[in-house]
């Protein structure tokens, strides 16, 4: 029950700052966010600000580069577009950081077996791509007795995709197939 | 050469993957690590090679504890890892350069060693993928990406080999390959991790098991590991099933293959 509600809540809130426009606001419900964390959880609320930070940061920065960038040759104000959008991204991720963190998944969506065996699938393979990363990074470090350089990171982090993508194609595959075989498709037939 | 005390480790969701583990190496030896799926091998060997930092214990190299501070000097962290190398489960995992022969020379290129790519070269052909020097390696079958692996980590001139299921991905004759090549190194001390008692007898003369909570259950002469059933009962390495007769009885019975004929 816990878990349903909490999923319903999270709902309500990604929709309701879709609405959201003015970064004033958004900022305001930022701050009520991370107030709420730290209440809740304490310390650990600023690891997972960190955390969302580190997701949405590479594409937020390119993002609002590529706007400012157009906004100046095409004589416009920037301002409020980029700081709407990275305080919306950024609130998003904390918001679905924190639902990760203090649900269960998969008990939350457990009245609707269609979707639960949709979360069960994509758990499952995000246990597996982050076990297999871990193990990649892990390779690295193994292999290099000094610091790889910024060239050998990149070089290994396109490996590391190409990998993943590979694996997950075959995975998603191989699942198929096992999933047919005990006639899962047939339900409907 | 590598020593551990009472090294446990939990995985980050708490359950426990190592427990109260103790054991050295001596320059020269041929360990295997036997245990069964899901038992802490890998993990152990990852812990052996710092990828891992324990939560309780100490892991010592040549007597000096290995910490995350002593891994942060460079010139420490240079020479354990040119010396101590690991050969992965999966070997997609180690795998990241354009070509196999850039592939080899990573490593030596790092450490300073002269003529590199002439090393990958010599290298690729002791381990037969002469013909591919120029292939990216994710174009190799599962067998030559290992034997790949293998070379990677040796051109490193490492004191210390740790492998991870070695012949988890080999077919029989390169298993065979393997194994002679393991036994012309006199000088590697090796650490090998297996759940294949058929072949574990090929690949060291001592035998640390370790039971499926991570503890270790048996350390010494592999042959005496092999000959006790009950031990490798306990650590899930032996197998019972029915067995039927011709004349319709039907027993049951705890099963090891020792013996790879």
């Amino acid at each position: 029950m816990k878990d349903r509600t909490l999923l319903a809540l999270w709902l309500v809130a990604v929709v309701a700052i879709g609405f959201v426009h003015d970064p004033a606001w958004l900022a305001a419900l930022l701050a009520l966010a991370l107030g709420l964390m730290l209440v809740l959880q304490g310390g650990v609320a600023w690891s997972m600000a960190a955390r969302a930070l580190a997701a949405v940061a590479l594409v937020n920065v390119t993002v609002s580069a590529a706007y400012a960038i157009w906004a100046w040759t095409a004589g416009e104000s920037w301002t409020t577009f980029v700081l709407r959008l990275n305080l919306r991204v950024f609130l998003l991720a904390l918001l679905a950081l924190w639902l990760t963190r203090n649900i269960d998944l998969v008990r939350a969506v457990d009245r609707w077996p269609s979707i639960r065996f949709l979360v069960v699938i994509v758990l499952g393979q995000i246990r597996a791509l982050g076990r297999m990363l871990a193990e990649h990074r892990m390779a690295l470090v193994s292999r290099s007795p000094t610091r790889p350089s910024l060239k050998v990171r990149f070089a290994s982090a396109a490996s590391q995709v190409s990998v993943a993508l590979e694996k997950t194609e075959g995975r998603a595959e191989a699942l198929n197939q096992g999933m047919r075989a005990r006639g899962f498709f047939d339900d409907r037939a | 050469m590598i020593e551990l005390e009472r090294v446990s480790y939990r995985y980050p969701d708490g359950e426990s993957a190592i427990e109260e583990v103790s054991f050295s190496l001596s320059p020269g030896e041929r360990v295997v690590l036997l245990g069964g799926n899901g038992c802490g091998k890998s993990t152990l060997l990852k812990l052996v090679d710092a990828l891992v930092v324990p939560d309780s214990g100490e892991i010592r190299y040549c007597g000096e504890v290995i910490t995350p501070r002593r891994l942060r000097d460079r010139e420490w962290s240079r020479r354990f890892r040119g010396e101590v190398g690991m050969v992965f489960q999966d070997p997609d995992a180690m795998l990241f350069n354009a070509s196999v022969a850039e592939e080899i020379a990573y490593g030596p290129a790092r450490l300073g060693m002269p003529e590199p790519l002439r090393q990958a070269q010599r290298w690729a052909c002791r381990f037969g993928l002469e013909r591919y020097l120029d292939t990216p390696p994710y174009r190799l079958s599962g067998g030559e990406k290992q034997r790949l692996c293998l070379a990677c980590v040796l051109a490193c001139g490492p004191r210390l080999l740790l492998l991870d299921e070695p012949t988890a991905n080999l077919d029989p004759r390169a298993t065979g390959w393997l194994i002679d090549f393991l036994r012309d190194q006199p000088a590697l001390t090796t650490l090998v991790s297996t759940q294949n008692l058929s072949l574990a007898g090929e690949m060291g003369e001592r035998a640390l098991i370790l039971d499926e909570r991570g503890k270790l259950l048996f350390d010494g002469p592999l042959g005496e590991a092999l000959g006790c059933t009950e031990l490798l009962w306990q650590a899930n390495l032996a197998h019972s099933h029915r067995h039927r007769h011709d004349d319709g009885t039907e027993h049951r019975h705890v099963h090891v293959h020792r013996n790879w004929e």
